[in-house]
């Protein structure tokens, strides 16, 4: 009984460890860059609620995202992230608000 | 105030909102609703009489500001300022306060009373949550009016109100509130203000507006402000104050002021709002966590589309016949009628022809809006986008640019021309509408059963005509990403969308949404249709042949055919037509498949003097033991006929949705021809070299 138990568990643990190794793997620029300067860009976050703290692109766009909400120390709650190239999706100021990639890539969050 | 006068009664609003229900509410049911189309966004104006005062309503495109950044925001922005609306009526939505709030901090600056309707305050309740009118109306000074405006409660409050206003003369008394910017950008707005009044041609402008637009660093404020007169001690001191208060925040004026007006915003929308209990379920959240789900996304998305395609084509079907049928009758009447002739041939052949061929998609078109209306204004169109845009922008297409593309296949490239509307970008609207018409559409599928059937055995037809499907969408697809990066390069666009909650749209604006695209689409292609199709009839008529006795009837269609200038510019286009592979004949088809495409399979028929209505069956046999044609020779024509130019009703559809622009026209119909004879030239001389299926 033990010997199984034993082995389910050395199973499960490998498992777990590589579901982790592979979870990560895509924050792990995230991880690294929040340990450092407590900031990260929106494409590399993992969900959960964080500040605005600015934005790096054209006039035009930087523009807009401001009237729509994301000007700094607002709290921007990353409800999903799809990852290497995929989108975003935000909640901020009460709307929920979907980016691609591409935007996303240009924002720059703070840890709350 | 005497009766005669109107009130200018501007609504604006954030977008999906439920601003153009409560339009629609406020104009009530069966009077028509003028349509002013602008460039790329139409502005809706209605004049309605109520107790005894008329009120002029205008319904402003959605936006989320007034600066000048989108063509909603500047048509918004500049009929504001310049119509002088006597009144706004700024529709809030009452669930999401601090957001449209902030339309209203910039709507203010304005100077026009402001009457507020705070509209979905069923949808703040089911929140748990009240807004407290009377605070708000203390507090922002200007009449506050709760509506729900899908269930029409509280329209008749908006118009009580207004009377009220306009007869009392409140309207000018009314002292909006504004957003206090603090000491340190005020003291600089008023050393403006002072060079900004003292110009003359500035002075019909709100002057305290427009020195903090120029604050903002708003592009057209400053492009006025520079033609004015003293308009460079304006800039100077402009300057001064920019590079001060820039050093005194230590960050970007605009953003500092947008951060003020959003503190106004949320200082406001706290004291408003009072909860009352904790919220239950939201629904938009259950449907959305299946919409939006990684893995359910996008085979829901196909069922949508396939839900859209079926109701369309089903529903209309019917519709379509009918009209078919009234035509026909129709012109049996006229030709019964009319003597014998030329006019009659024109009035029967060419008018009738032409009116039946716009009206004969009109019920094809009005579902199609009906169907794309519904999933519209129910939110589910931004979902979809969202969903798509991974694998369309890869194209250099845009997330939307789906939903014309299905409604093309197999369907009619009119309405999906007309879908591209729904995509806001010019150049991702443009891309669309091009690659569009390469699809297989309803009228090339007769054309592709002739030919396949004509050379290939049962066994391998299925086969033949699913790669042709493959190979439109390759096509269309290769295309777009040619044109992304050629002539129509540009930034790729940034996706950034709001995913509005869920809700179900009313019956009433779905309606009058579908009727104005529909009637839209009458108006504007319609003429260009019927002009066209009567030039066409021309060519094919004139000049008669000399009539022959010994001719049978069908006989004498051909020579009148092959003797008519459509005729005569297949014969002169035979040695283009030459390389590859089709002869005089078959060019003359393809130039009668302008006007409809359908119409390849019937001018076949003439040419092989089988008679007007073609039976396919032995159409099909005279082709198969035509020694001109070959297997090789039947897939050129196809691929010619996939690429060249669209029928006349896409073409013209295409013309008018892109602001008539001559150069995007010359593009389709120079670019897509040449495009069709090097594709099917490679086809047939690479099929030629290699011995396959001469």
């Amino acid at each position: 009984m033990n010997f199984i138990k034993s082995i389910t568990k050395q199973i499960y643990d490998h498992l777990h460890k590589h579901w982790v190794k592979t979870h990560f793997q895509k924050f792990k620029l995230f991880n690294k860059r929040l340990s450092y300067n407590r900031m990260a860009k929106l494409s590399d976050v993992v969900p959960g609620s964080y500040k605005f703290s600015a934005i790096y692109c054209e006039d035009k766009l930087a523009r807009r995202l401001l009237e729509m909400g994301f000007v700094p120390n607002e709290e921007v709650i990353v409800i999903e992230n799809r990852g290497r190239k995929g989108s975003v999706m935000v909640k901020i100021k009460g709307s929920k608000i979907a980016l691609n990639h591409r935007v996303a890539d240009k924002i720059l969050l703070k840890r709350k | 105030m005497a009766t005669e006068k109107i009130i200018q009664v501007a609504i604006a609003g954030n977008p999906n909102i439920g601003k153009s229900t409560i339009f629609n509410a406020l104009t009530g049911s069966n009077q028509h609703v003028g349509n002013y189309p602008g460039i790329t966004v139409e502005k809706k104006e209605f004049l309605r009489k109520y107790k005894d005062i008329e009120i002029n309503f205008i319904d402003l495109p959605g936006v989320y500001s007034l600066s000048a950044y989108s063509d909603d925001e500047v048509v918004a922005r500049n009929f504001l300022l310049e119509n002088k609306a006597d009144v706004v009526v700024n529709v809030i939505d009452a669930s999401n306060l601090e957001r449209n709030l902030y339309l209203f901090t910039q709507i203010t600056e304005l100077n026009i009373p402001i009457i507020i309707v705070l509209n979905m305050s069923d949808v703040l309740k089911s929140q748990g949550k009240i807004a407290d009118t009377k605070k708000m109306e203390a507090l922002l000074g200007v009449p506050v009016v709760n509506t729900v405006a899908n269930k029409a409660i509280g329209i008749d409050e908006i118009l009580d109100c207004l009377v009220n206003y306009s007869k009392n003369g409140k309207f000018k008394s009314q002292t909006r509130a504004k957003v206090d910017y603090g000491e340190d950008i005020k003291t600089e707005l008023d050393k403006i203000d002072a060079f900004v009044l003292k110009s003359k041609d500035l002075s019909k402008f709100p002057s305290c507006w427009l020195s903090i637009k120029l604050l903002d660093n708003d592009p057209l404020a400053l492009n006025i402000v520079s033609k004015a007169d003293k308009g460079s001690d304006i800039l100077k001191q402009l300057k001064q104050s920019g590079s001060h208060l820039k050093e005194h925040f230590g960050a970007k004026l605009e953003t500092e002021l947008t951060n003020r007006r959003y503190g106004f915003a949320n200082s406001v929308a706290k004291t408003v709002i009072k909860k009352v209990y904790n919220q239950k379920i939201d629904i938009s959240e259950i449907i959305d966590a299946f919409t939006l789900n990684k893995y359910l996304g996008i085979p829901l998305f196909a069922l949508v589309m396939n839900i859209i395609f079926k109701f369309t084509f089903l529903f209309s079907i019917p519709f379509v016949k009918i009209f078919g049928l009234f035509f026909n009758k129709f012109g049996q009447l006229a030709s019964a009628l009319l003597p014998p002739g030329p006019i009659k041939s024109l009035v029967v052949d060419g008018i009738i022809g032409g009116v039946g061929g716009v009206l004969g998609f009109f019920p094809l078109v009005l579902f199609m809006f009906l169907a794309i209306a519904f999933f519209e204004d129910s939110g589910y169109m931004a979902r979809a986008a969202f969903v798509m845009d991974k694998t369309m922008s890869k194209f250099g297409l845009h997330g939307k640019s789906f939903l014309p593309l299905m409604l093309s296949t197999n369907g009619c490239a009119v309405p999906g021309i007309l879908a591209t509307r729904t995509l806001d970008s010019k150049r991702d609207r443009l891309i669309t509408m091009f690659v569009v018409p390469f699809m297989i559409c309803g009228a090339k599928l007769p054309v592709f059963a002739l030919i396949i059937g004509a050379f290939f055995s049962a066994k391998y037809q299925t086969g033949i005509m699913f790669i042709m499907y493959i190979l439109s969408i390759l096509i269309a697809l290769v295309v777009a990403k040619l044109l992304s990066r050629t002539v129509l390069n540009g930034d790729d666009s940034h996706f950034v969308m709001e995913l509005p909650p869920y809700h179900l749209p009313t019956l009433r604006g779905l309606f009058l949404k579908m009727w104005e695209r529909g009637w839209s689409y009458v108006r504007k292609a319609g003429t260009i249709i019927v002009l066209i199709s009567i030039i066409v009839w021309f060519a094919f008529e004139y000049p008669k042949s000399p009539v022959n006795e010994n001719l049978s009837q069908s006989e004498q269609a051909a020579a009148q055919l092959k003797h008519s200038f459509a005729g005569r510019a297949g014969k002169y286009l035979e040695p283009v037509f030459k390389p590859i592979g089709m002869d005089g004949n078959r060019a003359i088809a393809l130039l009668a498949g302008l006007a409809a495409k359908e119409v390849i399979v019937s001018t076949l028929g003439t040419i092989y003097a089988i008679g007007g209505n073609a039976n396919s069956q032995s159409l099909r046999e005279n082709i198969a033991s035509d020694k001109d044609w070959s297997s090789l020779k039947g897939i050129t024509f196809l691929i010619f006929c996939l690429i060249y130019l669209p029928c006349i009703a896409s073409v013209s559809v295409f013309f008018k949705e892109t602001g008539s622009s001559l150069k995007w026209l010359t593009l389709l119909v120079v670019g897509g021809t040449i495009f069709a004879w090097i594709a099917s030239f490679i086809v047939f001389q690479l099929g030629t070299f290699l011995n396959l299926g001469v």
